[in-house]
C-alpha cells in the first residue's frame, strides 16, 4: 500500500486553480470558466489564505457513496480517491508542517494551525464537476452586520492533528447522482441532523428517496433534477416536515428566511433564474440553494414610526449555491427585471444573473406545528396596537418599537438570559427555573436596541389552541403601563376576537 | 439589573400616569379608530403571509436542473 502523501503549496488564486484542475484530471481553462473560480478568488482574499495543504488520496464518504452507486458501474474507469485542500491564514514551509508530524523542532505548533485554519475543499476525480465537500471558515461578522446561524462545529482531521471549524458543508452537484436540489437538501441536512438528530443522508441517497416518492416525476439516475414535491419527499426520508411558503412578496421573503433562519434553521430558496442583457431577460430555469446566513442593514437607516420587524432589514442573503460557491450573496436590491414588472434580487452568478423568488421549503422537526404566520399575525396586532399608543404621544418611550421574531429552543433561550445579563437576581433565577416548551416562537420588543420584553409561545401547541406561554419584562416602566392600558375596556372589545387576545389577556391575568 | 435598567427611562410611577393618559385617549373617537385600524392593518400584514401559504401546484412541479 502506497504511503499518503501530502503538499505544502503558497496560497495564490492561480496555484487553487492549477490544483483544482490537477487534482480531477481536466484542463485549466475548464475550472477558469467556472464561477467557482472567480467566486474562490474572492473569497480566499477576503479570509486572507496563505497556505494550502495538499491531503493526496483522501477517501470522501459522501463521493464513495455515489461512486459505488453511479461510477463504478460506468465503462469508463472514474478514481475511487479524492484529494483534500485545507487552507490557513499563516505562511509555513513543507518542512515546518512535516517536522511537526515527526514530532522534531517545529516553528508551527497544533495549536497556530488550528487558529490559522479556514477550512478545506474536496476535488473529486470527475470530468467537470470537480468540486467535492467543502466545509470553509464564514465571512466575519462585521460588527453585528452579518449573521451566519445556519453553521455547526465540524472536527477535521489532517493525520491526526484536530482541526475544528464553524461552517456548512457545501458541494458543487455532480449531475448524474444529483442536481441543485439535492446538494440544497444536503446542505440542509447538515444542519438538521444535528439539531433534530437524524442521519445525514449522502447526494445520491437524498435524489433515490426523493425519487421513491414520486417514481413518474423524472428518472433517479442520471438526476434531471428533483421538483418541489420531491424534495418534499426528500425531506420526509429523514423524519422531517417540510414547510413550504411562497416568497414572490419579498417583505414575506424577509420576514420568513429571518425567523427561521436566527433559529439556526436552513431554509431552501427556490427561484427562477434571469439572464439579462441590452434590456432584455430570458428565463434560464429553476434554481435551489440553501439560505445559510443574512446580512443586516443598520437600524438607523429608516426611521419608520410605525411597526418595526428586524427581518425588514435584511439586505442580504447568504446563500450555499452550488453553481457559485459557500455562502455566496444575494442582494435584496429591489431592482425589476428590466422587460417585466417583476422584482428579482441580485446573484453571485454575475450582474446579468437576476433571481425572481418564487417559494421558500424549510425541514422542520416534526414537534414545530405552530407556523409562523400565526406567530406574525398575533405579535403583528399586538404591535400595531402598542404602536397606536406611541402615536398619541403618551407611550414612555419616544422611538420606534422593533421586533424581533424568531424561532429558538428552550437551551439556546434560557442560555442567552443568561450570557446577556439582562436579568439578574431572584426574577432572573425564577425565569431561568420556569418550564417552557421545547421549541418556542421569540418575539423580543425592543427600544433603541434595548429589550423591553420577550413574548414567548409554545411552538409545539395546536393553532386553534393559545399557543402564547408567557412575557419576561425586563423593564419595570414598561410593564406597569401595558398592564395599566392593556385593561381598558376597548381594548378588550377590539382586540378579543384577534390572536394578540392571548397576549393581552396574559399581561391582564399576571401580575408584574 | 442588566443592560435594560440603563434604558428605563421612566419610572414605575410615571408609566403609570402615562397609562392614565393613554387610557383617556382610548376612550376618545380618535383613540378608537386608532385602535381599530391598527388591529385590521395587523390583519392585513398576516393575511400576506396566508396568501403566500397558497402555493401554486403547477409550480411545485417544475424541476430545479442546474
Amino acid at each position: 500500500m502506497p504511503q499518503i502523501s501530502f503538499e505544502v503549496a503558497k496560497y495564490t488564486i492561480d496555484k487553487l486553480l492549477s490544483l483544482l484542475a490537477s487534482k480531477s484530471n481536466i484542463s485549466i481553462d475548464v475550472v477558469q470558466s467556472k464561477f467557482h473560480a472567480k467566486y474562490f478568488k474572492s473569497y480566499f482574499d477576503e479570509l486572507q489564505a496563505r497556505t494550502i495543504v495538499i491531503e493526496n488520496g483522501y477517501i470522501d464518504r459522501d463521493y464513495l457513496e455515489d461512486y459505488a452507486a453511479y461510477y463504478a458501474r460506468c465503462f469508463r474507469e472514474y478514481p475511487r480517491q479524492c484529494t483534500r485542500l485545507h487552507f490557513f491564514n499563516k505562511n509555513f514551509t513543507h518542512k515546518c508542517f512535516a517536522d511537526l508530524l515527526r514530532n522534531a523542532k517545529s516553528s508551527l505548533t497544533i495549536e497556530s494551525l488550528q487558529e490559522s485554519y479556514l477550512g478545506f475543499i474536496v476535488i473529486r476525480p470527475l470530468p467537470l464537476t470537480i468540486v467535492g465537500r467543502t466545509c470553509l471558515k464564514t465571512y466575519d461578522t462585521n460588527g453585528d452586520r452579518r449573521h451566519f446561524p445556519v453553521v455547526r462545529e465540524y472536527k477535521v482531521n489532517l493525520y491526526g492533528i484536530e482541526l475544528p471549524i464553524k461552517s456548512i458543508a457545501f458541494q458543487e452537484q455532480d449531475r448524474a447522482v444529483s442536481a441543485c436540489a439535492t446538494s440544497a437538501l444536503w446542505s440542509a441536512f447538515h444542519r438538521t441532523g444535528m439539531l433534530f438528530q437524524h442521519a445525514i443522508p449522502s447526494p445520491v441517497e437524498i435524489t433515490q428517496s426523493a425519487n421513491t416518492q414520486f417514481p413518474l416525476a423524472s428518472r433517479g439516475l442520471p438526476s434531471s433534477g428533483l421538483n418541489a414535491e420531491q424534495m418534499a419527499g426528500g425531506i420526509r426520508s429523514v423524519g422531517l416536515e417540510p414547510y413550504l411558503i411562497e416568497v414572490s412578496d419579498q417583505e414575506v421573503l424577509r420576514n420568513v428566511t429571518y425567523a427561521y433562519v436566527s433559529g439556526g434553521i436552513p431554509a431552501i430558496l427556490v427561484f427562477k433564474l434571469f439572464r439579462t442583457e441590452n434590456n432584455q431577460s430570458r428565463e434560464m430555469g429553476m434554481h435551489a440553494v440553501t439560505v445559510t446566513g443574512f446580512s443586516l442593514r443598520s437600524s438607523n437607516d429608516e426611521p419608520t414610526k410605525q411597526v418595526a420587524f428586524k427581518a425588514t432589514r435584511i439586505d442580504k442573503l447568504y446563500v450555499h449555491d452550488d453553481q457559485v460557491g459557500p455562502f455566496a450573496r444575494m442582494k435584496l436590491d429591489g431592482v425589476t427585471l428590466p422587460d417585466k414588472n417583476i422584482h428579482s434580487i441580485a446573484t453571485a452568478w454575475s450582474d446579468c444573473h437576476r433571481a425572481v423568488p418564487e417559494f421558500v421549503l424549510i425541514p422542520l422537526y416534526h414537534k414545530i406545528r405552530i407556523p409562523f404566520e400565526s406567530v406574525y399575525e398575533a405579535v403583528g396586532i399586538f404591535a400595531l396596537s402598542v404602536a397606536a399608543f406611541s402615536n398619541a404621544q403618551t407611550f414612555p418611550y419616544p422611538d420606534d418599537i422593533e421586533w424581533d421574531v424568531f424561532l429558538t429552543t428552550v437551551n439556546n433561550f434560557r442560555s442567552n438570559l443568561l450570557e446577556t445579563s439582562i436579568l439578574t437576581g431572584d426574577r432572573a433565577e425564577r425565569v431561568l427555573c420556569d418550564r417552557f416548551p421545547r421549541f418556542m416562537w421569540r418575539a423580543t420588543a425592543r427600544t433603541n436596541e434595548l429589550p423591553m420584553f420577550d413574548l414567548l409561545f409554545d411552538a409545539t401547541d395546536i393553532e386553534q389552541g393559545r399557543f402564547f406561554h408567557r412575557a419576561v419584562e425586563y423593564d419595570p416602566g414598561i410593564s406597569a403601563y401595558l398592564r395599566h392600558v392593556l385593561n381598558h375596556q376597548n381594548i378588550e372589545k377590539t382586540i378579543k376576537n384577534t390572536l394578540a387576545w392571548q397576549i393581552v389577556d396574559w399581561f391582564r391575568k399576571n401580575p408584574a | 439589573m442588566g443592560a435594560a435598567s440603563k434604558a428605563k427611562l421612566v419610572s414605575a410611577k410615571e408609566a403609570k400616569t402615562l397609562a392614565s393618559k393613554t387610557c383617556t385617549w382610548l376612550s376618545t373617537r380618535e383613540g378608537k379608530k386608532a385602535l381599530k385600524t391598527a388591529v385590521t392593518r395587523g390583519g392585513q400584514l398576516s393575511n400576506r403571509l396566508k396568501e403566500a401559504r397558497k402555493v401554486n401546484p403547477e409550480s411545485l412541479r417544475k424541476p430545479m436542473g442546474f
